[in-house]
């Protein structure tokens, strides 16, 4: 093939040179970039993986990814290392998205919640009741963030029962607070343990 | 218009209650979209829509509007959000409101929005449109008494921990894949064209063959014999560009055939010259003071360049 201005226009070789030149350097540009963050997706999993599995490992709050804030606030709420996760529940909001601030919430109630309850176990109402405010707090926020979550919806409802919320001081609600047919239940359920 | 009202009302009983249309004083009208009011759970949203005309100028005042946050121990008002456009010589407002309920029922229960009022105003006077109560009945979703055959504990059983779950790694691979193979294709769509390896040895460029011959082999070809053997190689790269056997007389109707090479002809005669008087004059020496091998290996670069150019 022949131009007629070959000599003024580049050839049809150097075109092609240059556009293989052209695709080369940024089908690598995106290689590199796909494969770091490949890379680092696949180190992050690697570690949610060990800490599902059981295996302390220890993360730096304020640098971590959102999702090893998740994985790593899950192994110490399950073993309810409530005061350890607290720092990792404080960074969410600056970084997670919606499902992992829900999700960090909804685990932090569910310690509380444990804790509440082995210290009723014990019989130390005054330190249960601040624990199941603060879940239910947390129960909340997390049914803000999705309020089709059922766990945390049944969960809330575990908490409301056993520390009821009542109208703070209104004056027409203090004639008849919203009456319940009777009496069911106390505000705790003690578990009655006598001899066997 | 008409239409609007009709959808609004449409809408209405699609939601699974009527729209309810109020006319105060004045030429303004509310018309308010409201949800279901039955089948409520502990956390589950609300959302009650607003139609607010006013009248040639009159504007709401939108500091009546509600604003987020708690209502009352149960009650939140998760987000209100207005929008305003012009309809006729009036305004058409939409408020919409997001209620979210926190309580905690034993049994179904009748239970109530609060009612609120807007405030319209114009350049001499305010007046007020009153927004009615909304009743919706929630219900609980846990049972009341623990089954016998449940442990005592049951009742303050919570719902297990969430998983955190592994990160999605999908979108990355898939790029990953798709520009390793695109760099690898224009890595071999590159070499293919500048004969690089595994293609050096494509017929089709014989002067990039030539000259890349003439590049490796400097050291071996100083010599008068290796003079003779770089000739021979770019005499077999014209014969083989040509098709025939090009000898010196031929080169003015090779140089037509082929104008790529034209910027070079007086160094390509040059060549032909200094070849005839090595081989047919057996005067290597003088050919190699005339052309010698660097200019040689010069020449069939730039005639490497420009065969690949015309490709």
């Amino acid at each position: 093939m022949r131009i007629p201005l070959a000599g003024q226009l580049p050839s049809v070789g150097v075109l092609k040179s240059a556009a293989l030149w052209v695709v080369l350097v940024a089908s690598c540009a995106v290689m590199i970039s796909a494969g770091a963050l490949f890379a680092s997706k696949l180190k992050t999993n690697a570690a949610i993986d060990q800490l599902r599995a059981g295996k302390n490992i220890v993360i730096d709050p304020a640098t971590a990814s959102p999702a090893l804030l998740d994985a790593r606030a899950a192994f110490l709420l399950k073993r309810g290392r409530i005061e350890e996760a607290q720092p990792l529940l404080d960074q969410a909001p600056l970084r997670a998205d919606d499902a992992i601030q829900m999700r960090m919430l909804y685990n932090m109630a569910n310690a509380r919640m444990r804790a509440a309850v082995r210290e009723i176990e014990k019989g130390n109402f005054d330190k249960a009741i601040p624990m199941v405010s603060l879940a239910k707090s947390e129960y909340r926020s997390a049914l803000r963030l999705d309020p089709g979550n059922w766990d945390a919806k049944y969960n809330l409802d575990v908490s409301m029962r056993l520390v009821r919320d009542l109208p703070q001081a209104v004056p027409e609600d203090e004639e008849k607070p919203l009456e319940t047919p009777e009496k069911l239940w106390t505000d705790l359920p003690g578990t009655p343990k006598g001899l066997p | 218009m008409r239409l609007m009202l009709l959808l609004c009302v449409v809408f209405g009983f699609a939601a699974g209650a009527g729209a309810q249309s109020v006319t105060p004083s004045g030429t303004s009208s509310l018309t308010v979209v409201e949800p279901r009011a039955f089948g409520y759970f502990i956390g589950d949203k609300l959302e009650r829509v607003f139609e607010l005309r006013t009248g040639p100028g009159e504007e709401l005042d939108l500091s009546s509007i509600p604003r987020p946050g708690p209502l009352n121990y149960w009650l939140e008002l998760a987000s209100s959000n207005v929008e305003s456009e012009a309809d006729g010589d009036g305004t058409l407002y939409k408020l919409t409101l997001v209620y979210q309920t926190f309580y905690a029922p034993l049994d179904p229960r009748k239970l109530t929005i609060p009612g609120f009022t807007l405030t319209i105003k114009n350049a001499q006077a305010t007046r007020e449109v009153q927004v009615r109560d909304f009743g919706f009945i929630t219900s609980p979703i846990r049972q009341l008494f623990a089954a016998a055959s449940q442990s005592s504990g049951s009742a303050v059983e919570v719902q297990p921990d969430a998983v955190a779950p592994r990160l999605v790694t999908g979108t990355e691979r898939t790029a990953l894949l798709i520009s390793t193979a695109t760099a690898l294709l224009s890595l071999v769509g590159l070499a293919w064209h500048n004969a690089w390896w595994p293609f050096h040895k494509r017929p089709q460029r014989p002067f990039t063959d030539a000259a890349r011959f003439i590049r490796s082999n400097a050291e071996t070809l100083s010599g008068p014999r290796g003079y003779r053997a770089a000739l021979l190689k770019l005499h077999r790269a014209f014969d083989l560009a040509a098709g025939r056997r090009v000898l010196a007389d031929d080169v003015a109707q090779f140089l037509s055939e082929h104008p790529e090479f034209a910027p070079y002809g007086d160094e390509v005669r040059k060549l032909f010259a200094s070849s005839r008087r090595a081989f047919f004059a057996n005067e290597v020496e003088q050919a190699r003071a005339q052309m010698p091998l660097p200019a040689l290996a010069e020449l069939s670069q730039h005639l490497s360049v420009a065969e690949r150019r015309a490709a």
